[in-house]
């Protein structure tokens, strides 16, 4: 009894979040419509800039509007569990924040001095490793990356602080 | 220039010493990729894409060619020892080639699997060598509204065979043709959905895109749950199968290699489709089917022949019409685009040498494969034992490499890092990928073609159905799309029925 109800709940949030996700799909297919009809359609003997993606905005109106049906008749596919069941909201946060940190500073501290630090983040993200092991993994990436891409092929890095890139 | 002259041709330069070495570290990294569980050909390939831009044109389609049907082979020996499908196109292999290993036959396994994907790549190779002349030269006739309609078949073939359901294959498809609608206007010049930011009006790069859709996106999945790697504590001996184990296994590698070579052509079959094709046929025809998923040798080297017949064959449509069969040759299509080759009938004609310098480092990098997977097996197995929380860093840093090589910006990093939640958003509600690669790439092309049509036709749709060889393409694209929505219909009775 429990179990089921259980299911009629996954069934009821899953069915919420492809509601939504259709809606954001009909959202964009007429904001694309709206920005390639602004760009020139032309006409069809003479296509404008604007035709292609206006096609395709429609399309993905047609689409996004069939799947909406199909999920108010209660014609989806299972899902076995929600979307958001079992996710490990922490690590998929610190990892995305992390890249756009390094992102962001790489510029200003340079190749490897952001490297090393994102490295060292990561090596002891998922599992606590001994220090020195960290620092040697970390290392040995960073000069190997660097003799690779830096030195063999040439991939101007970002300076930095340090002046070496 | 007739076949033996360019295959003479293609000699002399797939047998230069460079190109020979970046045939091997393709294929090397193939089987090594192909090993590892979490890291596939697409990836890969997108990872290394602007790495390659600093070798020779040839070199680098050597090189990422080689990536593609050199993890065919490394997917088998996880498979077989692990009981992990190293790739999607290995799944089938697991079912008897875990239980063969399990009894003590884990040589014979890795050895047919060997053996049958070195046979069945090497007449896919045959097939792509012979055919090419007469498809380009067929293909020479196609103008405008065919190409078009070829996309339109290669991009529902895509959407029907997708995993999930065909409707949400068919919005990605529609995605991928928005997103490559991005930046300048072919003809015109005008911008298009750039927000006025300058690194858009280029578009959205191939790169950063895949990469952050197949790998970052990979790894934030993968963080979220632990596989158990349990290798089999087995001594890996006779590799070479018996006498015995070859005649059981021959026709099943014969039947494999058909199967699979007839279904890579095919847009959107491809490798995975066919060994499930492959294992369901030698279970149909064999005496003993209750045997199968019980260590049957047949259930090894029919799929793992199928798997690599289909990857060479995949190259037929790709070189020979310049239309991608499935996604990571969609990808390889980017990266003849980005050295200025453009693959298609012309690309025999103009550039021969690009053309058989490929197919020659094929067949001479299958044989490395076979070097390279039967001696060395036991070296793979001992990569499988790095644990993820090293590898997942190594994965990330390749792609923020190869994402900021391409123009020494830090904008084509934010692309990737976008994508990557994207993708990881996607895949949550079970929506792939694949689609929206493969129209993106297509996209331009599929762009040009719908507007030369049109012009061609003072804004007639009929083109597409008055000219014959488009409306055949075109009448097989829509009878898809009508057989899957009545198997839909009567699999939803079947459901209802029985739920009642």
């Amino acid at each position: 009894m429990e179990n089921r109800s259980r299911k009629v709940i996954q069934r009821q949030s899953s069915k919420k979040s492809e509601e939504v996700i259709c809606i954001f799909w009909l959202s964009l297919a007429i904001w694309v419509c709206i920005g390639s009809v602004k760009l020139n359609l032309g006409s069809f003997s003479d296509p404008g800039p604007g035709f292609l993606p206006f096609g395709a905005g429609l399309f993905l109106a047609i689409f996004a509007a069939i799947h909406f049906v199909k999920i108010f008749l209660d014609q989806f596919e299972e899902i076995s569990e929600s979307p958001w069941a079992n996710i490990d909201w922490k690590k998929v946060i610190c990892i995305i924040f992390s890249l756009f940190l390094y992102t962001l500073l790489l510029s200003w501290l340079g190749y490897l001095l952001a490297t090393f630090l994102l490295m060292l983040f990561f090596f002891t993200f998922l599992k606590k490793m001994r220090w020195w092991a960290v620092i040697i993994y970390t290392l040995s990436i960073i000069t190997i990356s660097y003799l690779i891409f830096g030195i063999w092929l040439m991939i101007q890095f970002p300076k930095g602080i340090l002046g070496i890139g | 220039m007739n076949i033996f002259d360019s295959i003479i041709l293609g000699l002399k330069v797939g047998l230069d010493p460079i190109n020979i070495f970046f045939c091997f570290i393709g294929v090397l990294v193939g089987t090594l990729i192909g090993v590892l569980p979490g890291i596939g050909p697409v990836g890969t390939i997108s990872i290394l894409l602007p790495i390659t831009a600093k070798l020779s044109p040839l070199s680098a389609i050597i090189m990422l060619a080689g990536i593609y049907y050199g993890c065919q082979y490394g997917g088998s020996t996880t498979s077989i020892l692990v009981n992990i499908p190293g790739e999607a196109s290995s799944v089938i292999t697991c079912l008897d080639g875990y239980q063969m290993a399990k009894d003590g036959r884990a040589g014979p396994a890795l050895g047919i699997a060997a053996i049958g994907s070195f046979i069945a790549g090497t007449c896919g190779l045959l097939g792509l060598s012979l055919l090419a002349y007469p498809i380009s030269e067929f293909a020479l006739k196609f103008g405008p509204p065919e190409y078009f309609s070829i996309m339109v078949l290669a991009i529902i073939m895509l959407a029907y065979l997708a995993q999930g359901s065909l409707i949400k294959a068919l919005i990605m498809a529609v995605i991928g043709l928005i997103l490559s609608s991005m930046g300048m206007d072919i003809v015109t010049g005008e911008l298009r959905f750039t927000f006025d930011i300058l690194d858009l009006s280029d578009g959205v790069g191939l790169v950063p895109l895949v990469m952050g859709l197949f790998g970052i996106s990979e790894v934030l999945v993968n963080l979220e749950k632990t596989v158990n790697k349990e290798i089999l504590r087995t001594k890996i001996k006779n590799l070479l199968p018996t006498l015995q184990d070859f005649n059981k296994s021959k026709f099943s590698i014969a039947r494999g290699t058909v199967i699979g070579f007839f279904l890579g052509i095919l847009p959107g079959a491809g490798p995975v489709i066919s060994t499930f094709i492959s294992y369901t046929v030698e279970k149909k025809l064999s005496k003993e089917p209750e045997k199968f998923g019980k260590g049957m040798i047949e259930g090894v080297a029919a799929p793992e022949s199928a798997n690599n017949a289909a990857t060479q064959a995949s190259f037929i449509p790709l070189l020979t019409l310049g239309i991608p069969p499935n996604v990571t040759m969609a990808i390889l299509l980017g990266a003849f685009m980005i050295f200025g080759l453009q693959p298609g009938p012309l690309l025999l004609q103009d550039h021969p040498d690009v053309f058989w310098g490929v197919v020659v480092s094929m067949y001479l990098g299958n044989v490395m494969l076979l070097v390279l997977n039967l001696p060395l097996v036991p070296l793979w197995v001992q990569l499988l034992k790095i644990p993820y929380h090293i590898l997942f860093p190594l994965i990330i840093l390749f792609c923020l490499i190869g994402s900021y090589s391409l123009n020494n910006s830090t904008f084509d990093v934010y692309v990737m890092i976008i994508f990557g939640i994207v993708g990881y958003l996607i895949r949550k509600f079970r929506y792939e990928g694949a689609p929206l690669i493969m129209t993106f790439v297509l996209g331009p092309l599929m762009e040009q073609s719908l507007r030369g049509s049109l012009i061609l036709s003072n804004g007639s749709f009929l083109i597409f159905l008055t000219r014959p060889i488009s409306l055949i393409i075109l009448i097989v694209a829509f009878s898809l799309v009508f057989i899957s929505i009545i198997a839909n219909r009567s699999m939803e009775r079947k459901v209802q029925r029985s739920k009642s």
